[in-house]
């Protein structure tokens, strides 16, 4: 009997031990969040709060400053937050068309021993390291604008938009291909069998249907496009001040902004760059939050 | 009737244009990176170091030397070496006899640097060779010597350590990822009740997947790097990554544990044996692929990430070893392949040398892409 | 259908007005490149030229920014409107990609820096803090001033002050085997690798990185440790000297202002290069 219940004692104490190591590896995440977020949120905003060791600085100056000149203590990402709305509206204006249109091949248009070349083709594009995609568009992309721009370079918002095209074409594709596919056959039976061309069920039934996967596709693509740095950095020129007012113009994003300068800030500089991130991130939640709700209308209708 | 078929052609073409553009995007980036970078490829690409090295070495011939020109070439007896005139860097030696004197020639430091084929010769016992120096101008400087000390440089360019400091990286950042991944999964899966914990984990996990690699990047350099003191090393490059990892190891490792029927659970309990059993005995081996799906992508990512590591690894090609016991170590810092590629373009504008590292980066990341293929067909995920 | 069609619209609309909000033709444009923020070329290219050095003088909004030296010799060599300035030794590097400006009449070569005619120059610079220095590190400042080390800098084109300078004896030193970390500017880094090379030649046991990651990171991260050797292109600031750094004045080089070998402008005065970059001055026509 002592034995018994010796070891159903150490095989519960044991349970508990598991339970707890689990337990811990569980909230490592929410750990490691709540650090970057404290770490990150502190040094931020310090420099909007009053007895700063390294100065103050108006918040609304930062966000709507059109200046980033550390040497004289300016620091406006204002052009910067500008840039990076473009950037990313221009990358997804461009990639959600060809992106939906290519997964409505895949799914439906293509024979099928193309739409099996063509799925791995796009899986393939979207293993690609972004800096790879960045050295494409120095060497060809940014010669290429050279040609006609009216500016002097061919460093320009069109570059970004179209290296961030690019990057974001592969995860809308797969994701709007699963969806399509998910559509149940009997809405597309349906159709077809009311008469409809096979170009209309896909655009009036199938893309409908699969909406709330579409958007998922989306949300993921502005999330990519708005953070992307290094193949950003490359093709964008940098200039340390100027909202861009043609699509030639160079740009400087919020995310280039915090790599450039990271090796070497220090200061109040460094707190501005810790800023540079609270508005980044405040710009990602919001955009999600947006399109998050978009999406929750869209498959109540 | 007639303008529905014309909108109807024209969303066809549209649909198939969209589609080439796509493909032929593929076909332009990859078919880009190979013809810009192949002529760089070779064996000796793999296996060379990317800096050059300069040493000053010494070592004595038995018999008597002699230099004679043969040809194209001066062929040195007495020390079995056969040198070469090179366009580019003047003097350059072409075969090294198997019982050369110079195969265990010593440099400064009391250490074998051994001469060898490829080898550039910059200077003979006080005497410097230039570019411009011909063989019959240093066919004299064997005479009447038994000792040499050799100004002697070994060429780099390579991206062998590259690819070590990328192996290491891999192995350590897989090493802490992946318990922490599996755990927290099982823990979703397994122990949480529907409640505040899981929901926290959950929001947690969001959060982290949706943060730009700029942000871990920025955060591993203040945190790994600077307080907790571990400078530029594969550790902190290691530890930035795993917590840019954690969604994506977590995510597949729950997916995998999902599709684990819950008869197997209920039976495995039914037949007495406690949670802990079950999971360790029947629940992860039958989550096995996906969780090995995850692994593969995880490297993937971990080839291809350069933002999160610029200032947590370092952008210095070499291999992380310890100066002082020379074995391989975590603390030290070394590139990695993208990092470098990334740097060849920004700071020397090297499109060859970036290409070439790329041509190696897609055929890692293709053939994992593959491996991972065939995983999740072979275990009809 | 609807949705798609107004969308459509707003996209053509969208790209109408950023492609049509640019005037006319502007063939002949200066494309402007200077270096990032922390760049020791830059802050002294800035210095000799007074462009940045108050409110009043800012940079034109549209000069391009490019890290490194490299980078700006490529972007200059490929693009037929564009200027920039880079270190003399990278400048002798590229052979003919680049044309190299006559600065005031006076061509950029070593002897006209080293007589003072030609004004672009600037000092190289390493910092350290002596706690965190060793032996390895005194031998490699050693090294530097030797007469071998000189020989070695003016070998780059470097301007060297010779006068003192003994020969240097690698037997004189008993080092251990270590790896130390240098880092700093692009432009010092062919000097400091030469250097670096040469003295691990004499010393095979030491290991020494070099990070170019900038003059302000170099200065940065000396101050901070992570560098032993920190290594700047241009004078360190008063601000910079609190820390209680050590400065080492190991050459001179030169800022060369390059030009693509098809440009016709071959000569340029300083105020000229100072309306360049202060945006006064757009078009290559208005300096010929």
């Amino acid at each position: 009997m002592d034995v018994e219940i010796k070891l159903t004692k150490k095989r519960a104490f044991s349970e508990k031990l598991f339970h707890a190591l689990f337990l811990s590896a569980g909230l490592f995440a929410v750990i490691c969040v709540t650090a970057i977020i404290i770490l990150i949120f502190t040094r931020g905003s310090r420099p909007f709060m009053p007895g700063n060791e390294y100065g103050t600085y108006h918040f609304f100056n930062f966000l709507t400053g059109t200046f980033w000149r550390p040497a004289f203590g300016e620091y406006g990402v204002g052009y910067m937050i500008i840039a990076s709305l473009f950037a990313t509206f221009g990358a997804m204006l461009l990639g959600v068309p060809i992106g939906i249109l290519t997964a409505v091949f895949i799914a439906e248009v293509a024979p099928s021993w193309l739409a099996k070349i063509m799925q791995p083709t796009v899986e393939l594009l979207a293993a690609i390291p972004s800096v790879l995609y960045g050295v494409f568009g120095f060497a060809v992309i940014v010669p290429m604008i050279n040609n006609f721009t009216p500016n002097p370079t061919g460093y320009s918002l069109m570059a970004v938009i179209l290296v961030l095209t690019i990057m974001v074409l592969p995860s809308i594709v797969a994701i709007s291909v699963t969806s399509l596919r998910a559509v149940p056959t009997h809405y597309k039976e349906g159709s077809l069998a009311l008469g409809a061309s096979h170009i209309q069920t896909i655009f009036k039934v199938l893309i409908p249907g699969a909406k709330s996967g579409i958007l998922t596709a989306v949300v993921l693509g502005v999330g990519r496009a708005i953070g992307e740095t290094m193949a950003v950095i490359l093709v964008a020129g940098n200039p340390e001040s100027g909202v861009p007012t043609s699509i030639f113009d160079p740009v400087r994003l919020l995310t280039t902004n915090i790599v450039l300068e990271q090796g070497y800030a220090t200061g109040l500089q460094a707190q501005m760059l810790f800023a540079t991130v609270i508005v980044l991130f405040t710009f990602i939640l919001a955009i999600n939050l947006t399109l998050s709700k978009i999406r929750k209308k869209a498959v109540r209708i | 009737m007639q303008k529905r078929r014309i909108s109807d052609y024209l969303m066809t073409a549209l649909i198939w244009l969209s589609a080439t553009a796509t493909a032929s995007i593929l076909l332009i980036i990859v078919g880009f990176i190979f013809s810009n970078g192949w002529r760089l490829i070779s064996p000796t690409f793999l296996t060379r170091e990317a800096n050059d090295t300069l040493r000053i070495v010494n070592f004595e011939s038995e018999s008597m030397v002699t230099a004679e020109i043969m040809g194209d070439l001066l062929v040195v007896e007495g020390i079995g070496l056969t040198l070469e005139r090179d366009e580019t860097y003047g003097i350059k030696v072409n075969h090294v006899a198997a019982d050369a004197p110079g195969r265990h020639a010593l440099d400064n430091a009391g250490e074998i640097f051994p001469i060898r084929r490829g080898q550039v010769l910059e200077g003979i016992n006080e005497e410097r060779i230039h570019g411009g120096t011909t063989l019959d101008e240093i066919s004299t400087m064997f005479d009447n010597h038994s000792t040499f000390t050799f100004r002697i440089r070994q060429l780099g360019g390579g991206i062998f350590p590259m690819l070590i400091s990328t192996l290491m990286l891999i192995f350590t950042t897989l090493l802490i990822a992946t318990p922490l991944g599996v755990l927290a999964a099982i823990y979703m899966v397994e122990y949480a009740k529907q409640g505040r914990i899981v929901n926290m984990i959950r929001f947690a996990i969001e959060i982290l997947a949706g943060l730009p690699s700029v942000v871990h990047g920025l955060f591993g350099m203040l945190f790994f790097s600077r307080i907790l003191g571990l400078g530029m090393s594969v550790l902190s490059g290691a530890l930035t990554l795993t917590v840019l990892l954690l969604p994506i190891m977590i995510r597949s490792t729950e997916e995998s544990l999902k599709t684990v029927p819950n008869s197997y659970r209920e039976a495995s309990l039914g037949l007495g044996a406690n949670k802990i059993q079950t999971i360790r005995k029947i629940i992860l081996p039958s989550a096995l692929p996906g969780i090995t799906v995850g692994i593969i992508l995880s490297i993937g990512r971990i080839v291809g990430e350069s933002a999160a590591l610029l200032f947590t690894l370092g952008t210095f090609a070499r291999i992380p070893v310890n100066p002082a016991t020379g074995n391989l170590s975590i603390f030290e810092a070394g590139a990695t392949l993208t990092l470098r590629a990334f740097i060849e373009v920004q700071e020397f504008g090297n499109i060859e040398m970036a290409s070439a590292i790329g041509i190696v980066i897609l055929v890692i990341v293709f053939t994992l892409n593959l491996c991972s293929k065939l995983m999740t067909k072979k275990f009809g995920k | 259908m609807k949705r798609i069609k107004l969308l459509s619209l707003f996209m053509l609309g969208f790209a109408v007005f950023l492609v049509a909000c640019d005037s006319g033709d502007n063939t002949g444009a200066i494309a402007v490149v200077s270096r990032e923020e922390g760049s020791g070329a830059r802050g002294a290219f800035e210095e000799l030229v007074d462009v940045n050095t108050e409110e009043a003088n800012t940079m034109t909004d549209a000069a391009i920014i490019q890290s490194g030296n490299g980078v700006v010799a490529g972007f200059v060599a490929d693009n037929q409107a564009a200027i920039g300035y880079i270190s003399f030794a990278t400048f002798i590097e590229r052979g003919d990609a680049l044309v190299g400006l006559y600065v005031d009449g006076v061509e950029p070569t070593t002897a006209n820096m080293l007589s003072g005619a030609y004004t672009l120059v600037r000092p190289f610079n390493f910092v350290y803090m002596p706690e965190n220095i060793g032996i390895v590190e005194e031998a490699f400042i050693a090294f530097a001033a030797s007469t071998d080390g000189l020989a070695i800098l003016e070998g780059l084109g470097a301007v060297v002050d010779t006068s003192g300078a003994m020969a240097f004896h690698s037997s004189d030193w008993d080092l251990p085997a270590q790896t130390i970390a240098f880092g700093g500017s692009t432009s010092t880094e062919a000097t400091a690798t030469a250097l670096m090379e040469e003295f691990t030649a004499l010393f095979p046991q030491v290991e020494i990185t070099y990070n170019a990651s900038g003059s302000g990171a170099g200065i940065v991260g000396a101050q901070e440790g992570t560098y032993a050797l920190g290594f700047a292109s241009r004078e360190i600031r008063d601000t910079e000297l609190e820390s209680g750094i050590h400065v080492v004045q190991y050459c001179v080089d030169g800022i060369v202002i390059v030009v693509n070998p098809a440009n016709t402008v071959t000569n340029l005065t300083v105020e000229q290069i100072r309306a360049i970059y202060l945006g006064e001055v757009t078009d290559w026509s208005e300096v010929q």
